[in-house]
């Protein structure tokens, strides 16, 4: 069985997956409200920023968890763009009393190394601290790999 | 036209313009020629407009001149540039190129090696007769310091003046004083930051810029042993910048030292990736006031 067959959390709250929190997120998304849905490549990063603070501003977030939430969201797709294929779907919804959002892309999927908790890179390390970023900075970070790529979920909850 | 020289290179007989768009960028520039003016005995004269004198002369001094100490001496006098260049509500170039003049030469009785003058030109935006003459004035200016003990920036925003003056003004300065940039778009700028030593990087970064920045840090850590690194006026920073940062901290040697100002945004993204592990590092937060 390929590694490809899970799926893994990194949580601030929970270490590992839990049928509860899984059944949890599927009445979530039930009553779900989308805020964003977006295609991007390079070029839109910087204009991703802007929509992304825009619209986790008015759902309510704090200034200083909307520049988090605007970091994650730039850091997972730039992950996308450089390491998933160049492109990807960007998603930010409101649900449960949190802000979700999800990077999608269709690239060769998350490398092994990122499954469990991981360390913060070290200080000359070249590279690994997006997604460490987008870890500390959210509640809760769900990393998937499908048969198509890549998805990474960071969810911060509204105060 | 005039020919891009850096503010520490300026000497007797320069007539340099200064045309901005950055306020705290002005500022620096002009901190650097009055501390090298200040350094080499020279008496200094600083006009100012936009800024009122109470708080060019603390700008200065938080940048570590010795104000208070140089006004008392009489080295040092910072005084609004309108009551200077403007007498009865008309300016009029000769009696200027005049008042100048004498002072160039008080400079030399007082035992002074030189004088330096730096003006912000705002005064010449708002109505007063004679305005016609400020091209003039300019050429005449050029003429006195050429064999003068004197060296002079005149100050303009670009933001202020329309292209036309902005032309005539680049056209009558030798040479034109801007920081060394190493990049620049209506996104980001990387330039040197004269006073304290160090870069400055304001707008938002990204990957996408690292080849500037990392150029930029060398630079800084080849010339400063305390590099300052100026990022009050950055909104954004990605991981990719704040590594090179981190980096460029830990690549110091055990003399130096890097003092960041950023706002509590950067400075949480440094903190996460572990810029409080460097002893040599020392993070400032700076509240952002605009």
């Amino acid at each position: 069985m390929s590694y490809r067959d899970y799926d893994w959390w990194w949580s601030t709250m929970t270490t590992s997956p839990s049928p509860d929190t899984e059944g949890h997120h599927d009445t979530e998304v039930a009553e779900a409200v989308l805020l964003l849905d977006e295609p991007f490549e390079e070029p839109d990063l910087v204009a991703l920023r802007g929509s992304v603070a825009a619209h986790a501003d008015r759902a309510g977030l704090a200034p200083s968890r909307v520049n988090d939430l605007v970091l994650i969201a730039y850091e997972l797709a730039t992950n996308a763009v450089r390491h998933g294929g160049g492109r990807g779907q960007l998603r930010l919804w409101l649900a449960g009393g949190a802000v979700h959002c999800e990077v999608n892309d269709r690239g060769p999927g998350l490398p092994e190394q990122h499954r469990g908790e991981p360390d913060r890179p070290g200080l000359g390390a070249p590279g690994g601290r997006g997604l460490w970023i987008a870890l500390t900075f959210s509640d809760q970070l769900k990393l998937t790999n499908t048969a198509d790529g890549a998805t990474v979920t960071a969810i911060i909850r509204l105060p | 036209m005039a020919e891009a020289a850096k503010v520490e290179d300026l000497k007797h007989g320069d007539h340099a313009c200064l045309t901005f768009t950055d306020s705290e960028e002005r500022l620096d520039l002009v901190a650097a020629f009055v501390r090298d003016g200040l350094r080499a005995d020279q008496r200094v004269l600083c006009l100012t407009d936009a800024i009122p004198e109470a708080v060019l002369r603390s700008e200065f001094a938080e940048r570590g001149l010795p104000v208070q100490h140089a006004t008392r001496t009489g080295q040092l006098t910072v005084t609004p540039a309108t009551d200077m260049f403007v007498t009865d509500g008309s300016f009029s170039a000769s009696r200027m190129i005049e008042t100048l003049a004498a002072e160039i030469k008080r400079a030399g009785r007082d035992g002074h090696p030189g004088l330096r003058i730096t003006s912000d030109m705002c005064w010449a935006l708002r109505p007063a007769g004679g305005l016609e003459q400020l091209i003039t004035y300019e050429s005449q200016f050029a003429a006195l310091l050429a064999d003068s003990q004197a060296t002079a920036i005149c100050q303009y925003d670009r933001q202020c003046f329309d292209t036309i003056t902005l032309a005539g003004v680049a056209a009558n300065h030798a040479l034109a004083v801007a920081a060394v940039t190493y990049h620049d778009d209506a996104l980001l700028r990387i330039c040197r930051q004269y006073l304290p030593p160090g870069l400055r990087v304001a707008g938002e970064i990204d990957y996408r810029a690292i080849d500037p920045l990392t150029r930029a840090l060398s630079e800084a850590l080849a010339l400063d042993e305390h590099v300052h690194v100026n990022l009050a006026e950055l909104r954004f920073i990605d991981v990719v910048a704040a590594g090179a940062f981190i980096q460029a901290a830990l690549s110091m040697s055990n003399e130096q030292r890097m003092t960041v100002r950023c706002q509590r945004a950067i400075h949480k993204v440094l903190q996460t990736l572990g810029a409080g592990e460097l002893p040599r590092l020392r993070l400032v937060v700076v509240d952002h006031d605009d």
